[in-house]
């Protein structure tokens, strides 16, 4: 009980070694009660290792993890309060859509049956068909509901809509917020469509190899940079002193995105110029940083490319 | 306890694996026995066919470990309780098989064999013993064979393919080397009679034996298994 109760999840230099590679290094994070936060990183870069770590299905090399204020491993009342959705997500043998519906019940003690019915419906998941037998858009339609609906009070998602159509991710975004707002609890998502979440996400964590390189408030990051659009030449002779971090031309003109708040020095700079300050998106910050150290035109995407 | 019930209920909705199946092969190795014992001599009736259901209880075990571990952990439940859930569920269904088989094996021996004077439940040497041993040793039989599925099972998961290949010829290497040295020391004739003086009440206490081990096996393999 001696823990911050505003904090559900505390790593300290958590390393992860599997057989000669290091999954994660030296990582340490906290995630709010109460908050949505995505987990970003390319393909390799320790998502699922620590996804697998915070809910005790993995072991730490080093390091330690507190969950509710105690270390998860083998500890019921934590792992009771927790649920993870893999990006496969796997079910027992010869279960039917109604038997996970059932299991999710029993293992879940905040389970919301109306919330479960609900997207029975909205997913058109078909009650008595296995789970084996539905195709890998239903399949995580399923995850997801377990997850939902669950409403543990840490829900984790690894990548859950593999093969899922735009209707059904916006349908997932909008009930989770809708649900959030009826029922706060500590969400963690871990995706690769960053813009697509953008909206929904407070904090963000964004790992690469192993290492944390951004961790914050989805806002304070945008805040941090900013999009000047307008004439080619207007933008550039602006811009040329500035730390850009991605270009993009059409005809005579240019989104140039930079690195530097939005603020009244900035505004005065441009004022007549016929350049115009917009905000960043989220997957642009997150795509820079996955870039390493470099933090110059050098690091351009091929956006910026002449 | 509660989410290891929870983990036995997860469990037991596979009805189709874990008691249609191996009735319905219970069913289809009697009639067939039963044909194959019209044309016999009265004392040729006897069959091994019984053994169809524990080899599936194996089976069954080694799936629900395999398909459940990482489903049960994803919904927070912890090792301690999923392996005690998948005990209990063991434990249901070897009183639910040992049961019948002891009713089946009574009823075989008020029909005289089926009217054919076969042997499938009714062993002569299960009449070592009163009916609740009897009992028992069929109870922990069944028992014995889920946990050997659970344990086998839990082997992969745990010590990656390195264990199934060490374990394999292993398993071979034991079994080769035991029926070298019972041979060459002359020892067959001493085996046969431990095995024939064998009653129900001491082969229960060999199968408990096993029991433990085998679930000490499962447990020491599923406590620091890693889900993926």
């Amino acid at each position: 009980m001696n823990h911050d109760t505003d904090t559900v999840v505390e790593v300290s230099n958590l390393t992860r070694d599997f057989r000669g590679t290091r999954a994660l290094d030296d990582v340490s994070l906290t995630i709010a009660a109460d908050s949505i936060t995505g987990l970003m990183g390319r393909n390799g870069a320790g998502k699922t290792t620590l996804m697998s770590l915070l809910t005790a299905q993995d072991f730490a090399t080093s390091g330690s993890i507190k969950v509710f204020g105690e270390d998860p491993v083998e500890n019921e009342s934590v792992l009771a309060r927790t649920c993870f959705i893999r990006e496969s997500q796997q079910y027992p043998n010869n279960f039917r859509v109604k038997h996970v519906l059932a299991a999710g019940a029993s293992f879940h003690a905040n389970w919301d049956r109306d919330l479960a019915e609900t997207l029975v419906e909205e997913f058109a998941l078909p009650r008595r068909r296995e789970v084996a037998k539905l195709s890998r858009g239903m399949r995580s339609a399923l995850g997801i509901l377990v997850g939902l609906a669950s409403r543990a009070p840490l829900t984790i998602f690894d990548e859950p809509y593999l093969g899922l159509d735009a209707t059904a991710r916006q349908q997932f975004y909008d009930t989770l917020l809708k649900d959030y707002a009826e029922q706060p609890r500590t969400i963690v998502l871990s995706t690769h469509l960053i813009d697509e979440v953008g909206g929904l996400l407070e904090n963000v964590i964004v790992l690469d190899q192993g290492r944390v390189i951004l961790d914050g408030s989805a806002d304070e990051l945008r805040s941090r940079a900013c999009v000047l659009t307008g004439p080619l030449d207007a933008v550039e002779s602006l811009v040329s002193a500035l730390p850009v971090l991605h270009r993009e031309r059409f005809g005579g003109h240019e989104a140039v995105t930079i690195e530097v708040r939005p603020d009244a020095a900035l505004r005065s700079r441009i004022a007549g110029l016929g350049v115009e300050i917009g905000p960043v998106s989220l997957q642009t910050l997150v795509v820079h940083a996955g870039q390493g150290p470099r933090r110059n035109e050098g690091s351009m995407t091929e956006g910026g490319a002449r | 306890m509660n989410r290891a019930t929870a983990v036995m209920k997860m469990h037991l909705v596979d009805r189709l694996t874990l008691v249609v199946l191996p009735l319905g092969i219970l069913a289809a190795s009697f009639t067939v026995n039963v044909l194959v014992w019209l044309p016999l001599a009265k004392d040729g009736r006897h069959t091994g066919g019984a053994l169809a259901v524990p080899a599936f209880v194996l089976a069954a075990a080694i799936f629900a470990v395999v398909r459940g571990l990482p489903f049960a952990l994803g919904m927070g439940v912890t090792r301690r309780s999923f392996v005690l859930g998948t005990l209990m569920t063991g434990a249901v269904l070897a009183v639910g098989f040992g049961t019948l088989y002891v009713l089946l094996g009574g009823l075989e021996n008020l029909t005289g064999g089926w009217w054919l004077h076969g042997t499938f439940f009714d062993y002569s040497f299960f009449h070592r013993s009163i009916w609740p041993a009897r009992w028992l040793m069929l109870v922990v039989g069944f028992f014995a064979s889920w946990l050997l599925g659970t344990a086998v099972a839990s082997l992969y998961p745990r010590w990656g393919m390195v264990a199934l290949v060490i374990a394999g010829p292993a398993v071979v290497l034991a079994g080769g080397g035991a029926i070298a040295l019972l041979t060459w020391q002359h020892w067959w004739h001493s085996v046969g009679s431990w095995f024939s003086g064998l009653t129900p009440v001491t082969s229960s206490g060999w199968l408990v034996l096993a029991s433990a081990v085998l679930a000490a096996a499962t447990w020491g393999s599923l406590r620091r298994v890693s889900a993926s």
